[in-house]
């Protein structure tokens, strides 16, 4: 069976490429009974993505919870918790292991007829701006643009943070407009964003985590034989694996060499990588408030507690690999959560 | 049935109702329909047509569309348009040909400030066409040169289509805007050039005007077109200096066009209603056919119908310049039957992967594309521009005679072109300045 | 039939009237926040999320049933004037019934989408600032389904020849003045 496998985007990084990686991955271990074809951002935009797994308009869909909160409450606390750690590898672990056992992120998936296979995380994210950054007083009277707990970060650091469309943030940089952009530093060249910022401050902000590359349709799912499910989640940790991992190589490829994103690698100085440490400390509970406060998750403190916990347990499982070697990873991620779900419960 | 040869057949049968008069967007909707429905099955189909009107409307850059339809409009009931003829006919009338002179360039100042073609065209039409068949014009030469200076609209900003081209290729939409104006300027003056060859050979098809306007009339005139050239100031220079988005450009723009009518008292409720009618009824009939013609390439997608063709042209492993004339041969024929919407966004899914690989600037590539579809807007058999025109003189001038008069028109039109093609810094020169 | 289309003209003038206003706020809102972020830097709040989940699917959609009324939805004329007038009256209709039929059929999933978005309560967050939008979901079934009835009220008017009462721009004559840019001040 051919099936179609659709992201939002045309962008070449490798949050697309986990696409094709999986559709390679399925062939391969399912001895070729699923393929995948693979339709970059020409059949759905990510907005409609949730409802053409739902319909079948695609058969596995690059899905991302935080454009529909409302549909996805529970699962969007856990993507709000950027700052948990600012390694990906772990945080991919930990995140997935949360959301395997946590029954109600799963129920939001189930309701909108789809299966969850997954996280990738991508980042971190940091500050891209056209003037130099480097202190706390640099900060002032600066816009930039910034989403969720990156503009909490922004504001924290004494910079007004304002929301852009991703298709208007070349402009307003260009225009002065805006003074920088956080976001995943491919950005430089996917969104040419480095014609215009020329500076990169070193501070990882915190982590992207929300991507479910691989939310496969209801009925597709219940086709298929316990082993070829077994097939797709194994598929699954190995795709993560390598989107993450690939995500952060190619990110970081600007940060050893600026220059090919047009830019040059700034310090922070002492002061304001204190602010940057303790905002990253505090935002977790910042957080546990307003999804308490605005949407109504009563034991959200509990599941921050969690989540923490869960970051000290992959900090732990990922101590001695390779963190670069995506089959070291995939192992991991598939002994410690993909072969522990029960397909026939998902 | 291979499914490439249903996204074929889906094509054979929207011509066929396109034939039938069934309006585009509805057309494009229920052929798409069909075939997603055949190809995937009832619930994919249905749930399309739930999720894609959504979410295509609710896009930040579009919101410019209506805002700059709005801008056009308010400037059209407000008289301002008028003005800017008769200011372009009094410094012009000397000229072999000059009130169609006038004409190409007051239509090159109100496509400062609309989107549209066919709003330029409707405008321009019915002001300076009843003149130029006063005069004693050739109805084919004064109704071609309207036509024609019409599609100045869409390649001198605000532009509706390099809007359209700046969402779906992802490129700024401010550098499309600034890379329309070279590209507008030289089809003005080569019109223009053209009026004036004409107007030489054969003296009988447009008289020598006998009136010379003195110079204090003309600045007379000039001040009178003060809104115009302020509105110009205000977008194209709150743009170029950063104060606001192209995007924004429109809301600004479309704001000060209603303060300075209401200022100079030249329109009032009922023109403001006007003018908002109009705008959300065009709004509501392009955003349609935005639908249906996005329902369509997904639909050719899904075919394998669009992989197919695109393959096709990846194989011939052409080199840019045979790339580009191979293009605009398809160009000229899709702008013969589609409209320059659907002609846009049934091939850009196709070509962006192409013109990526062939290192194709897509700023460059936006103009091009534009000035190909609006030279589409005037050739037969279906030209929209021409059928506007048509409908606002009536039964005084037959569909074939425009036609006619466009082919002077379509010389010039080659000659951009080639242009374009020959030195590219003509579009490329201005956004590259921006940085 | 006569106060039937009466009624079918006042809903969908109504209908693109709120359009309107839709896009009049939209103009002020980002005027506003354009003068605001230059002179304070103080961004308008939520104005991303008005102009695009209210605003535009507003002005796109609610306006349909007008165009209709006015002809003013793009279509090839070439084999179509070359009719006489019985036929086109005949083939006019047919196309109109089919039109309408393709509105309606969009009304169902539609309607469908904004029960489902009302039931999860759909809203955005810009910024912190939360702001609903499963409301205007409910605009697409709404214009979709005006421009079915208006639609199908002109089959029938095509087809008997009855008074319409819709004040519908004709078109089995000969038209002198459908441009893009109204007649008031022609
Ligand atoms: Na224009
Ligand atoms: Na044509």
């Amino acid at each position: 069976t051919e099936l179609r496998i659709a992201s939002g985007t045309v962008s070449k990084n490798a949050l697309n490429g986990g696409m094709y990686k999986f559709a390679e991955l399925i062939a391969q271990k399912t001895d070729g009974t699923y393929t995948g074809k693979v339709f970059p951002g020409t059949l759905l935009s990510f907005a409609e993505m949730t409802n053409g797994v739902r319909d079948g308009v695609v058969d596995v869909g690059y899905v991302i919870p935080a454009y529909t909160r409302a549909e996805f409450p529970q699962t969007n606390l856990l993507i709000d918790m950027s700052t948990a750690s600012s390694d990906p590898v772990v945080m991919a672990g930990a995140i997935n292991d949360y959301m395997f056992s946590c029954a109600p992120c799963l129920k939001e998936f189930d309701a909108l007829n789809q299966v969850f296979l997954g996280f990738s995380v991508a980042g971190p994210y940091y500050l891209m701006s056209t003037k130099k950054i480097a202190s706390l007083d640099d900060f002032r009277g600066k816009t930039i643009r910034g989403i969720g707990p990156f503009g909490r970060w922004i504001e924290a650091m004494g910079g007004k943070s304002v929301l852009v469309t991703s298709t208007d943030v070349y402009e307003s940089l260009n225009q002065g407009q805006l003074d920088g952009n956080t976001q995943g530093l491919d950005t430089l060249k996917s969104m040419s964003l480095g014609d215009i910022v020329d500076y990169v401050l070193d501070i990882p902000i915190g982590l992207y985590l929300g991507s479910a590359l691989y939310d496969v349709n209801r009925d597709v799912w219940d086709d298929m034989t316990p082993e070829h499910r077994r097939a797709f989640l194994a598929a699954a940790a190995e795709g993560h694996a390598w989107t993450t991992i690939n995500y952060f190589a190619e990110n970081n490829v600007f940060l050893t060499h600026p220059e090919t994103g047009g830019v040059e690698i700034v310090k922070p100085d002492e002061k304001l990588a204190a602010a940057s440490a303790a905002f990253r400390e505090a935002d977790l509970d910042t957080v546990a408030k307003i999804n308490a406060e605005k949407y109504g998750i009563t034991d959200a403190t509990e599941r921050v507690a969690r989540l923490r916990g869960l970051v000290k347990k992959w900090e732990g499982l990922m101590q001695d690999v390779d963190k670069t070697d995506v089959a070291a990873v995939a192992a991991i991620y598939d002994r410690e959560i993909f072969t522990r779900i029960d397909p026939s419960a998902l | 049935m291979d499914s490439e040869i249903i996204g074929l057949l889906g094509l054979v049968v929207l011509m066929g109702l396109l034939m039938l008069r069934a309006p585009i967007g509805i057309s494009l909707i229920a052929v798409s329909f069909s075939g997603i429905y055949y190809l995937i099955g009832p619930r994919p189909a249905f749930g399309m047509l739930a999720s894609l009107p959504y979410d295509f409307a609710s896009k930040w850059t579009l919101s410019s569309v209506p805002m700059f339809l709005l801008m056009g409009f308010v400037c059209f009931n407000a008289g301002l348009t008028r003005g800017l003829f008769q200011t372009a006919r009094s410094w012009l009338a000397w000229l072999p040909g000059g009130l169609a002179v006038a004409s190409v360039w007051g239509s090159a100042g109100f496509a400062a400030v609309t989107g549209s073609s066919i709003a330029c065209c409707a405008a321009m039409g019915r002001i300076a066409v009843p003149e130029m068949l006063k005069a004693g014009y050739q109805p084919a030469l004064a109704t071609g040169t309207i036509a024609a200076a019409g599609t100045l609209g869409a390649l001198i900003p605000p532009s509706i289509l390099l809007i359209l081209f700046g969402v779906f290729a992802e490129v700024p939409i401010s550098k499309l805007f600034i890379g329309g104006i070279g590209a507008g300027l030289l089809t003005a003056l080569l019109y223009m050039g053209v009026i004036i060859s004409v107007a030489v050979i054969r003296p009988d098809y447009a008289p020598r005007m006998r009136e010379r306007p003195d110079m204090a009339e003309r600045m007379r005139q000039l001040r009178e077109s003060w809104p115009v050239f302020a509105l110009l100031v205000i977008v194209i220079g709150g743009m170029f200096f950063g104060l606001f988005t192209a995007t924004e450009a429109g809301a600004v723009g479309a704001f000060f066009a209603i303060v300075i009518a209401l200022f100079r008292r030249s329109i009032g409720l009922a023109g403001l209603w006007q003018s908002i009618r109009e705008t959300i009824v065009t709004t509501a009939s392009l955003f349609l056919i935005a639908v249906g013609a996005n329902l369509l390439t997904r639909f050719l997608t899904l075919s394998g119908a669009s992989h197919y063709i695109a393959d096709a042209i990846m194989a011939l492993q052409a080199d840019p310049l045979t790339l580009l004339i191979g293009l605009s041969v398809i160009y000229l024929l899709m702008g013969m039957f589609l409209d320059p919407l659907g002609a846009m966004l049934l091939t850009l899914p196709v070509l962006l992967p192409v013109l990526d690989q062939a290192r194709i600037d897509l700023i460059w590539f936006g103009v091009f594309l534009v000035k190909f579809l609006e030279i589409g807007m005037i050739t037969p058999p279906i030209g929209l521009n021409v059928f506007v025109l048509k409908g606002v003189l009536g039964r005084q001038v037959p569909l074939t005679t425009i036609f006619r008069g466009i082919l002077w028109f379509l010389a010039a039109d080659f000659v951009v072109v080639a242009a374009f093609i020959a030195f590219p810094g003509i579009i490329t020169w201005l956004p590259e300045l921006m940085g | 039939m006569r106060s039937l289309g009466r009624i079918l003209n006042r809903l969908s003038t109504l209908s693109a009237a709120i359009g309107g206003v839709a896009v009049i706020l939209m103009m002020l809102q980002i005027v506003v926040d354009v003068l605001l972020k230059n002179l304070f830097t103080w961004p308008v709040p939520l104005t991303a999320t008005l102009v695009t989940k209210w605003y535009m699917v507003a002005a796109a959609f609610l306006p349909l049933a007008l165009t209709e009324i006015l002809d003013r939805n793009v279509a090839v004329e070439v084999l179509f004037q070359h009719l006489t007038r019985r036929w086109k009256r005949i083939l006019g209709g047919a196309v109109c019934l089919l039109s309408a039929g393709i509105a309606g059929l969009m009304v169902v999933p539609l309607w469908d989408e904004a029960m489902k978005r009302m039931a999860a309560g759909s809203f955005i967050v810009e910024n912190g600032d939360r702001l609903s939008v499963w409301e205007a979901y409910f605009f697409l079934p709404v214009g979709f389904g005006l421009f079915a009835l208006v639609l199908l009220y002109r089959t029938v008017i095509l087809w008997t020849g009855a008074e319409s009462g819709l004040n519908e721009v004709p078109i089995d004559t000969d038209r002198t003045d459908d441009d893009m840019t109204g007649k008031v001040h022609g």
